[in-house]
């Protein structure tokens, strides 16, 4: 049996080398064009994919249904989510395996590919089990020792419906008493119910995501999403975990179907408290830095990168993205560009800086700006001794501008580029990969965008000057619509940021994260127009997550037959 | 030498062989079959153990490689935790993973990703296919457990993948392991009551599942469909597991629940491995599963090693793999084979019949590179210990001049009564391994 709908990167990834995926066509990578004309024999495209214009004109294209999604819950929707249900907080997640990539290299998980197997299924019901127990050690069930039916039944009715997302039908509230009769006949009540909740726990209906539109308004090939899908595909993108009473309570008096309505919804879910932290979270994520608090550097090199300074490396970047996005309304190129940063004295010790005033400081004239200043980022995307300017520049070309490279030849893993010596600048050490015409083409594309960022150490304290001489991070980019000199990472984040590009792939992954799937072709067309949405509402994100939700491709899916 | 060997699991005749595959999700009845086994044959159990980034120190391959040939072998330094089952060891030399292409894939992924597949998903888009270990699983479909897929800690890259698709999860959980191997065993007689009614509650659970997970499928169609359907299989599995009470006697004595070790903490490491060894001997031993996968050092793995001696806390097994200070690195690879020696020397020390597990076993040891530095994939660390039920001549030394991995894989179907001509690519496959089986 193949449930691998999703699996096929390699079916993908030919047609995309060529081209700066979604956003800016006619990118060509040198020598990288080499390794597609050496590449792989019997790669196929996909039939299914290969008719729609991965760019289309979102003025004038047609909105395809988008196939469903049926996938477990992540371990963090998971643990919340059960959290949600039970009224209990108990830790769960690192019960269960780990999640999938949502695809291949993607910083956000998502199941979309995973099959239940036996190994996750008993996690599962280990993870059920000490969440039931918790709940009702709490004493959460209050129906006493001799409990009546109606008792019981008032006790699972509501948590159903947070378990399921949608009232259960009576069939299913019945299916449930069955249980807890089996172990009443003969086990206590207290017993009976935590068997009753942790079958709960484990049922489909809670373990999946799972959206079956509503069959009856089935039109040309679309669903839509009934109301309480609509709602729990918002509160899980939104708030990383299903509805609560109050947003279920909003479904059932109809407050969320009609297209202004559902933007109040998300717009209210995003003022909370949940809302925030779980979009902070996000794009912590998307930055790749949340692993920055267990990064190792050298410590003979490196001794003042302690524990202390990398938390207070990612609370930077959580800080600015919580006050840039939801204080500020900051535009996606202001995150590129602005002056502000917040940091607190542990850092200004690493940055060599004044510890600021009310949490917040200003860059003014110095190299730094904007997220590609902080910390967490550049000694995310550096060695354990010393800088690597390929991995900063990996980050900016395929994170920021959407751009795709082949995987690197075998002669790339054994391509000598010298130790740190003391005696010449890392610029110089890399520039062996533009002289070499194996690496030349694809480091072309890397190594000089990320030279913008050699004013920083590989933890990203400034340095003026590397082994004596000073540092040259100036450059050329040619990507699209990023085009154009650039004296240091300042200015490439002003360069950047510039053109649509960077706002259009983010849009694009955002997009991606909220249908939480790999795209695919009929997704193309709605893609393009979240991209221009994003671009119109000037980069504000939380525009994006609204345009996102109120689009057809989140409200609906394709017809399914059974 | 192949000595007719009734099993519980084995696929011994052709007509079994394609009912298995007809009925691909429905369980066979192999507790029946292994009723009508003759008294003193036991089934052939296949495990797995992989320790990724290498095992052999950059220009000291002396200190891995073993001495000897078909009529006998001697140990390396490195392998020296094994002397107690010498004899029960063939040693490898000479085989290599040809699935990676060599002018393209050379980070780790790729040799990770095929190692066990013989197939090279990224470079030549060929279907999902799943590794060894689970192809037999599969085939086998046995009772009450398929598989086990087991690491020593979390977040691994491993080189399993399952028949679904995808990467097999493995269990870091040494309690999970157990609960998952042995449910709700009691060792106590006198509990046995209660434990049979705590069975009972969990079945009322599963009927449940049942019903809901078909009810939902009908809304469903296509890939989604599909998913309930393996949803559906997992809940038939854990019933199995359910009903088959294993039975504490002979070879079978389930070691007690390992507990909630503290996974986080680095300095557990040897704690969290010993109870993983104790659960798949057990496991083995008590006939609950005829395939372990067990991934004992993953990719990517970056937990220190503070109770090796020498070491550098604040680096990995992959840093040392990168760096000059072969020693230390090779001090690594031995913490590891003490591990594996140490499973080894368990079932040895299991009597099962006239011999022990260890005998009805086959237990592999691999890696996925030579030298770690070096992400080569020619003459691929890789040793067996355990004669498979009298179908492998031990204390050898096996050579072979670049030899397909993809054989070696197919003699391992073949042992475990699998029969393919070949496995993974037909391209790099020429059968079975000769000399071995």
């Amino acid at each position: 049996m193949s449930v691998s709908k999703y699996g096929r990167s390699s079916a993908f990834r030919p047609r995309w080398w060529l081209r700066v995926s979604g956003v800016v066509p006619g990118l060509l990578l040198c020598a990288c064009v080499g390794a597609v004309d050496g590449g792989p024999a019997g790669t196929t495209v996909d039939p299914r994919d290969a008719h729609y214009d991965p760019n289309p004109d979102p003025a004038t294209c047609d909105v395809t249904a988008s196939t469903g999604a049926t996938r477990l819950l992540t371990r963090a929707e998971y643990e919340r989510s059960v959290g949600i249900v039970l009224g209990v907080t108990t830790p769960l997640a690192d019960l269960l395996p780990i999640d999938a990539e949502l695809k291949t290299g993607s910083p956000f998980a998502s199941n979309a590919n995973v099959a239940m197997d036996e190994t996750r299924l008993k996690a599962f019901e280990i993870a059920a089990s000490t969440a039931a127990t918790a709940a009702i050690n709490a004493g959460t069930f209050d129906c006493g020792t001799s409990a009546t039916r109606e008792c019981v039944e008032m006790f699972l009715r509501p948590r159903m419906r947070r378990a399921y997302r949608r009232p259960p039908s009576d069939a299913e509230v019945s299916d449930l008493l069955a249980v807890y009769d089996a172990v009443r006949a003969d086990g206590t009540a207290r017993d009976a119910a935590a068997f009753a909740l942790e079958a709960l726990l484990e049922s489909p209906q809670f373990l999946y995501h799972m959206e079956v539109g509503d069959r009856t308004a089935a039109k040309a090939g679309f669903v839509p999403l009934t109301d309480y899908e609509v709602a729990s595909r918002m509160a899980f993108f939104l708030t990383g975990a299903g509805p609560d009473d109050a947003l279920l309570d909003r479904v059932a008096a109809g407050g969320v179907h009609a297209t202004e309505d559902v933007a109040q919804v998300a717009r209210d879910l995003l003022g909370r408290e949940d809302g925030r932290a779980h979009a902070v979270d996000e794009l912590v994520r998307w930055l790749r830095v949340s692993g920055v608090v267990a990064l190792e550097k050298s410590a003979e090199k490196f001794p003042e990168f302690t524990e202390d300074v990398r938390r207070a490396a990612l609370e930077e970047t959580s800080v600015f993205f919580e006050r840039e996005v939801f204080e500020h309304g900051s535009s996606i190129r202001e995150w590129f560009t602005t002056e502000r940063a917040y940091f607190g004295e542990t850092l200004a010790s690493v940055y060599g800086a004044p510890v600021p005033v009310d949490g917040v400081s200003d860059w003014g004239d110095a190299p730094r700006s904007g997220l590609l200043g902080h910390a967490s980022w550049l000694a995310t995307f550096a060695g354990s001794e010393s800088n690597v300017p390929t991995k900063r520049g990996k980050f900016v070309l395929e994170d920021l501008l959407c751009g795709t490279l082949p995987p690197p030849p075998a002669v790339a893993m054994t391509m000598p580029v010298a130790p740190p010596d003391g005696e010449h600048t890392t610029r110089e050490r890399f520039e062996v990969h533009g002289e070499n015409g194996c690496t030349k083409g694809c480091h072309d594309s890397m190594d000089p965008i990320g030279y913008a960022f050699e004013h920083f150490n590989a933890i990203g304290a400034f340095q003026a000057t590397e082994n004596n001489k000073s540092i040259d991070a100036s450059g050329h980019i040619e990507l699209g619509d990023v085009q154009g000199d650039f004296t240091d990472a300042r200015d490439l984040g002003e360069l950047i940021t510039a053109g649509n590009t960077v706002p259009e792939c983010f849009a694009g992954r955002w997009f991606e994260l909220a249908l939480a799937r790999p795209l695919e072709g009929p997704d193309y067309c709605s893609r393009a127009k979240v991209q221009k949405m994003f671009v119109d509402a000037a980069g504000d994100f939380r525009e994006l997550l609204v345009g996102i939700i109120t689009s057809d491709a989140f409200r609906t899916r394709e017809v399914c037959a059974p | 030498m192949t000595r007719s060997v009734a099993s519980r699991w084995r696929v011994g005749t052709r007509r079994s062989f394609l009912r298995g595959v007809g009925a691909a999700g429905l369980a066979l009845p192999f507790l029946r079959e292994r009723a009508a086994a003759a008294p003193g044959d036991y089934p052939v159990r296949l495990i797995v153990c992989s320790v990724l980034n290498g095992l052999v120190p950059a220009d000291r391959s002396d200190r891995w490689e073993c001495v000897g040939d078909e009529k006998g072998l001697t140990l390396s330094p490195m392998l020296q935790a094994l002397a107690p089952v010498r004899d029960k060891v063939v040693a490898f030399k000479g085989i290599d993973n040809k699935a990676p292409n060599p002018r393209r894939d050379n980070g780790h992924d790729p040799c990770l990703e095929t190692l066990l597949r013989g197939y090279n998903q990224v470079s030549q888009g060929a279907p999902s296919s799943p590794s060894v270990d689970q192809f037999i699983a599969s085939k086998l479909n046995a009772k009450p457990l398929g598989q086990l897929g087991v690491s020593v800690r979390g977040n691994v890259k491993s080189p399993f993948y399952s028949v679904q698709g995808g990467r097999l999860p493995v269990e870091a959980s040494p309690h999970n392991v157990f609960a998952r191997v042995f449910g709700d065993f009691v060792p106590d007689p006198g509990a046995e009551a209660q434990a049979a009614l705590r069975r009972r509650n969990k079945r009322s659970v599963l009927d449940y599942l049942r019903t809901q997970t078909s009810a939902l499928k009908g809304e469903l169609c296509g890939h989604e469909k599909e998913m309930l359907d393996a949803h559906l299989g997992t809940i038939e599995k854990a019933q199995s597991v359910l009903d088959d009470v294993p039975v504490q006697a002979g070879a079978c004595n389930p070691t007690s629940d390992p507990g909630n070790i503290d996974l986080g903490n680095q300095s557990m490491t040897p704690k969290i491995a010993d109870a993983q060894v104790a659960t798949i001997a057990a496991a083995v031993a008590c006939q609950r599963t005829p395939v372990v996968s067990f991934s004992m050092l993953g990719d990517y793995q970056m937990e220190k090693y503070p109770f090796v001696s020498g070491v550098d806390p604040s680096k990995d097994y992959h840093d040392y793999a990168h760096s000059g200070a072969v020693d230390i690195y090779q001090r690594l690879a031995e913490w590891w084979i003490g591990r594996f020696a140490n499973l080894v020397q368990t079932l040895d020390s299991i009597p099962e019949g006239d011999g022990t597990v260890l005998d009805h076993s086959l237990v592999v040891l691999i890696s996925d590179m030579r030298v770690g530095g070096a992400h080569d994939i020619n003459d691929i660390p890789l040793l067996t210990v355990g004669g498979a039920g009298g179908q492998i001549k031990t204390n050898r030394v096996l050579k072979y001049s670049s030899e397909s991995m993809n054989n070696f894989l197919v003699s391992l179907c073949h042992v475990m009564g699998v029969n393919v001509a070949t496995f993974g690519n037909p391209a790099i496959c020429s059968g079975p391994l000769s000399r071995f089986v």
